[in-house]
């Protein structure tokens, strides 16, 4: 599909843009925390991504690629409404919280828990809170998240341990699958 | 006492977007990118010499101008197509055609130099694109939508589905109930998609009678000819769905608020794949959607998967969740003996301290 789309097939553009929205808008909310913004970062992603995809030499390798180009936009619109916020031009827009987004049937200790778990990554540097919303809430892998956040798998690791331990004081964390 | 959360934490967060969100932001997408290609031309056009970049641009906007509308071969332009007792059909000056059968209509949204896009409102209809045009055409068909570039087809909408039949060419068919929310038909194939009040048809290859027969081509000045009852056509082989695909789409009508058909399709899904991952993690995932309003049901489906063998890494799971339907639908006993086989089988299991607790309460 990826060829394809090199080639031109709008049907292509579709396909690939539909099969990668979830996991690129997920991580745009989670990071930005604001529904509009993230809106505008996976457009941006999406018309980076078609534009600029002849530079993928690896069509198997899309899917990491493209959350790399959400996670660097993310950062840079970060910083431009930090830098807004600084000069009280910024929006004033609640954050749209993990417990905002549990699912019906999660119970209201887990929502508590969500929204510990948000006030604590709020605390965290950008770089960390976006290698540990990839592994430990939208559950990529570790080589995905190193790839996504332009580090070693080494870095990845240790920021995810650091972000694990600015965590653990509040909520016990239960890990699944350390692959 | 510290909260505990299992990781990741995927599950038990929402996507927080449904379909209309991700139509909308592709539509916005698209919309940039053609603002984004003409402000390149644009400005090649403009850097050139101010005289030249005049040139440019007002043949530009002209250009624009004259592809316009699609009109009708009879001149004008359409607004809707609509069918009494009688089929109906329009004819375009490109040569293209939509015919409605009897009691059916179709409005025209949009018609512009890029697209045509229309609506069924009811009934069915069949559109034949003339191939090699500028325009995209896109019939819109409530919950799903119909794109085409140079093909034949034909799409019904009944009470409880909507059928596309594609005759030639191919066409992308769009929508949250669609596997995969997107699915290619080409010529030959059925397409049938139940609506939110349907449950699932039993999908089999068959002879396909379309709604529509073919008209015998017509000089302009005679009125639309009677359509005879429709020939068989040759067999379409139609889309099968697999127990993976409605788990997809389970998850889908979840998301979207409707529980009732997430529910209808987990079913589905077990029924066909009990014994296997796919079938455990329906069951699973039926249990959870039901365990509120029926934790009766929810335990017989878990039983019943339990009878029809569980994958080991799944096994632990759906135990501690019968314990926790039996315990929710009053039934102490039957969560007492499911308790003891949990432990037993799984004695440092995870889900040990509640299994416990649920028992104890």
């Amino acid at each position: 599909m990826v060829r394809r789309l090199g080639q031109g097939d709008s049907w292509a553009e579709e396909a690939l843009y539909r099969r990668h929205f979830t996991a690129v808008f997920r991580v745009a909310l989670r990071l930005l925390e604001n529904r509009a913004d993230a809106e505008d970062v996976v457009q941006d992603v999406f018309v980076a991504a078609f534009a600029d995809i002849r530079k993928l030499r690896d069509p198997a390798a899309f899917g990491p690629w493209v959350l790399g180009i959400a996670v660097h936009r993310a950062h840079r619109y970060f910083r431009r409404q930090k830098l807004l916020h600084a000069l009280g031009l910024g929006r004033q827009d609640d954050p749209v919280t993990l417990d905002e987004l549990a699912c019906e049937d999660v119970d209201p200790e887990m929502r508590g828990a969500l929204a510990l778990v948000d006030r604590e990554l709020r605390k965290l540097p950008p770089r960390k809170r976006a290698a540990w919303v990839l592994r430990r809430i939208e559950g990529h892998s570790l080589a995905e998240v190193a790839a996504a956040c332009a580090c070693s798998l080494a870095t990845a690791k240790r920021w995810i341990h650091m972000a694990d331990a600015h965590i653990a004081p509040h909520i016990d964390l239960e890990v699944s699958d350390e692959s | 006492m510290k909260a505990k959360l299992r990781l990741p934490l995927r599950s038990t967060i929402r996507d927080g977007f449904d379909e209309g969100d991700l139509m909308r932001l592709w539509r916005g997408l698209q919309a940039r990118r053609s603002r984004r290609w003409l402000g390149w031309r644009l400005a090649v056009g403009v850097a050139a010499a101010s005289a030249l970049a005049l040139w440019l641009i007002v043949p530009w906007s002209s250009v624009i101008n004259r592809t316009g509308p699609l009109r009708l071969a009879t001149g004008g332009v359409p607004a809707a197509l609509v069918a009494g007792q009688q089929p109906e059909r329009l004819v375009m000056a490109d040569g293209s055609s939509m015919i409605a059968a009897p009691h059916s209509k179709v409005d025209v949204l949009a018609n512009d130099a890029r697209v045509f896009l229309s609506a069924l409102r009811q009934g069915a209809v069949r559109i034949a694109v003339q191939p090699g045009g500028p325009r995209r055409w896109v019939v819109d068909c409530g919950p799903v939508s119909i794109e085409v570039v140079g093909t034949e087809f034909e799409v019904e909408r009944a009470a409880n589905e909507i059928v596309v039949s594609v005759m030639r060419g191919v066409v992308v068919v769009r929508g949250a109930r669609v596997p995969d929310h997107v699915q290619r038909v080409s010529a030959g194939q059925r397409l049938a998609i139940p609506t939110a009040e349907a449950p699932l048809p039993k999908v089999a290859p068959g002879h396909h009678e379309p709604t529509i027969a073919p008209i015998p081509s017509e000089s302009p000045a005679q009125p639309a000819p009677v359509l005879a009852p429709s020939e068989p056509s040759p067999a379409l082989p139609a889309m099968r769905l697999g127990p993976d695909d409605m788990i997809r789409r389970a998850d889908a009508a979840r998301r979207a608020g409707d529980a009732a058909l997430a529910k209808r399709l987990l079913a589905q899904a077990f029924e066909m794949a009990a014994g296997s991952p796919s079938g455990a993690i329906a069951a699973l995932t039926l249990a959870r959607l039901s365990m509120g309003e029926d934790p009766a049901g929810a335990a017989a489906v878990l039983a019943r998967a339990l009878r029809n063998r569980v994958p080991r890494g799944l096994e632990e799971d759906v135990r501690a969740r019968l314990v926790e339907a039996q315990v929710r639908s009053g039934d102490k006993e039957g969560a007492r003996a499911a308790a003891r086989e949990y432990h037993r089988r799984f004695p440092q299991g995870v889900h040990g301290p509640e299994v416990r607790r649920w028992v104890a309460e």
